[in-house]
């Protein structure tokens, strides 16, 4: 299976990218994987305004959109993926979707997780809540559903980031309140990377992975 | 479209962002057309704006060609006129918003209540359109006692009357507003193809007595005037036109009816002719109306003559009415008395995110725990509706997925 094309994002995985002022890992899935990291609009609305860090990640959110480390998915760069798509996939398919997800989990997850599963891509969202309630509801989610410490494991495998600015990562989303995986909670990167089943993961071209077929199944990818 | 939508309510576009949990930048972007409002937007900005979805699909030039009486939603005509304030205007904001919320959630919970259309168009089918005012609010109240429980007691129904209303459908709201000369009002809200009845007390110096009264008689002008946009009551305005008489005749009949105040006097042994400022204390308590509406209801089921009306409205119950109904006592005694905290009596129920705290109606706030603790709704999508952060509406409600593998 060819890598995919995008990866939608949601608010709180990219906020940790944020908080941790490094957005190498994202930068690294586009240049060595051809993997462009989007965000919906609902997300970018999101960003903008976020509860009680209000407007804080707008300087980052317009620099990572202007040097295209994130592409927002509007109706023409939808349009672009309806190729691979599945037949009858359209603009408006996805928002009676997201209108329909948005029921039940908040605008940024429910877009994404439309977005995500109308265009067959994976996602990349911390909010493991979400996927419950939505799935609780018969509503198919991401296939598969990366978390923000999946991409930090990743590019750390791959030579994207150094062990020590993935230990500046954890420090600096602990320190800020964030939530992290269990694994990495009381223990350093290093040493949570080797309990954490991380589920993006480097394979050869030579070789034939399974298909995920679950939100927490991993997503193997080749370099370009 | 939105830029004139927002100038024909006077609503600052910045604020209306803030309260919306929008970015003002980008608000003022799609007011002014600079970029497009996403699709998933258009829904909540049409019923809090209260006007169509299509509205905003509308092209500029198309646009041009409407005046501003095209384009201001009935609501705003109201809201915008004299005597009211920039934050009257905010708290009509929320409000709309929440009952938009209560429209989804019952989406989503399929719990819909609609209970007050049928009620309310049998009451303007039935009530004579010809009779005195006062006499089409009791005739309305009589037939919403009999399509409600309130026909089945002969008690005071302020303690059901919340829970009776909202079960109807009818959005109940009751918030401190202190800088507001406004003491009740009633609007519709929801999109405009799916509209529901709210009520409006403002707490902000009135008691659990005086707030019933407000409450039956804000459903009153809901059930008569469903087309002027709002019904507007302010503090200490004594007006007598035809539709605040029937608002107020519906109110009285609804909640002190004859055979409320009989049972109520018969209960203590009354008598009529020695009524002093402890039978009125007693009355005010059992009927759960204050008691300007006891006298008035009194006389008018012919236990008092008209003649001592003044005298009695006159008298001081506040020493003993503390004696008869918790109701009468301030929030730190009730507080105090019945051991609870402040912080989850309606700490639980107020909002943190909107730049103006609201207190959100306890049974809306009950219908989204429940929705969230029945894995209906994400722990975020719970803070959405009562305006929060997540990590909030967590601590307020407990986290039902602390021990579920996710």
């Amino acid at each position: 299976m060819p890598n995919p094309s995008l990866l939608l994002c949601d608010s709180d995985a990219l906020v940790q990218s944020f908080i941790a002022n490094d957005l190498r890992p994202l930068q690294g899935l586009t240049r060595q994987f051809g993997i462009q990291p989007v965000i919906t609009l609902e997300v970018d609305m999101e960003l903008r305004w976020l509860g009680k860090h209000k407007d804080r990640f707008v300087p980052q959110l317009d620099k990572a959109l202007k040097h295209g480390i994130l592409v927002k998915l509007d109706q023409s760069e939808f349009q672009r993926h309806l190729a691979t798509a599945a037949p009858g996939t359209s603009w408006s398919s996805y928002q009676a979707l997201g209108s329909q997800y948005y029921g039940f989990v908040q605008r940024g997850e429910a877009y994404t997780h439309a977005g995500a599963v109308t265009l067959g891509m994976p996602a990349l969202s911390n909010d493991q809540k979400a996927i419950y309630v939505l799935q609780a509801q018969m509503l198919r989610t991401a296939v598969p559903t990366l978390r923000a410490f999946d991409l930090f494991v990743f590019a750390h495998e791959s030579g994207i980031l150094q062990i020590n600015a993935c230990e500046d990562i954890r420090s600096e989303l602990l320190k800020s309140g964030e939530g992290i995986p269990g694994p990495f909670l009381h223990a350093s990167f290093e040493n949570g990377m080797r309990d954490f089943p991380c589920r993006l993961r480097q394979g050869k071209a030579s070789e034939t992975p399974p298909d995920p077929a679950n939100h927490h199944d991993p997503l193997v990818i080749v370099p370009l | 479209m939105l830029q004139r939508v927002l100038d024909s309510a006077s609503i600052d576009p910045r604020t209306c962002a803030e309260l919306l949990g929008f970015n003002p930048q980008l608000f003022m972007q799609w007011a002014s057309g600079q970029s497009h409002i996403p699709e998933s937007v258009v829904p909540l900005l049409s019923a809090v704006l209260g006007v169509p979805q299509s509205f905003f699909a509308m092209s500029p030039r198309a646009a041009k060609n409407l005046s501003d009486s095209d384009v201001t939603p009935q609501i705003w005509y109201k809201f915008r006129g004299p005597g009211l304030v920039e934050t009257d205007r905010e708290y009509v904001v929320l409000i709309r918003q929440i009952g938009h919320y209560l429209n989804e959630l019952e989406e989503v919970t399929r719990q819909k209540s609609v209970q007050w259309r049928s009620v309310f168009e049998s009451i303007r089918n039935t009530v004579d359109i010809q009779a005195p005012p006062r006499e089409q609010g009791k005739a309305a109240a009589a037939l919403f006692r009999q399509s409600t429980s309130l026909g089945h007691s002969a008690t005071g129904s302020g303690e059901v009357l919340r829970g009776l209303l909202r079960a109807m459908g009818i959005l109940v709201v009751e918030t401190p507003l202190a800088e507001s000369r406004i003491e009740g009002c009633s609007f519709y809200v929801g999109s405009t193809n799916a509209p529901r009845p709210c009520a409006f007390a403002n707490t902000h110096h009135t008691t659990w007595f005086r707030r019933n009264v407000i409450l039956m008689h804000e459903v009153g002008h809901a059930i008569f005037e469903p087309f002027t946009g709002a019904s507007l009551d302010f503090l200490d305005a004594e007006t007598a036109d035809t539709q605040e008489l029937r608002a107020q005749a519906f109110a009285q009949e609804v909640l002190v009816p004859k055979e409320v105040l009989f049972h109520a006097a018969q209960s203590f042994g009354l008598k009529w002719n020695t009524l002093n400022e402890v039978a009125i204390a007693r009355l005010v308590a059992d009927t759960h109306v204050e008691q300007r509406m006891v006298v008035s209801a009194a006389i008018d089921g012919g236990f008092i003559a008209p003649e001592r009306r003044d005298d009695l409205n006159r008298i001081d119950i506040s020493s003993h009415i503390r004696n008869f109904s918790d109701h009468a006592l301030t929030t730190e005694e009730f507080l105090d008395k019945t051991g609870q905290q402040a912080s989850d009596w309606m700490g639980k129920r107020t909002s943190t995110l909107t730049p103006r705290a609201i207190r959100l109606p306890i049974g809306y706030v009950n219908a989204v725990v429940e929705a969230y603790r029945n894995r209906q709704i994400s722990p975020a999508k719970g803070a959405e509706y009562l305006l929060t952060e997540e990590q909030e509406f967590v601590d307020r409600f407990g986290d039902i997925y602390e021990n579920v593998e996710l």
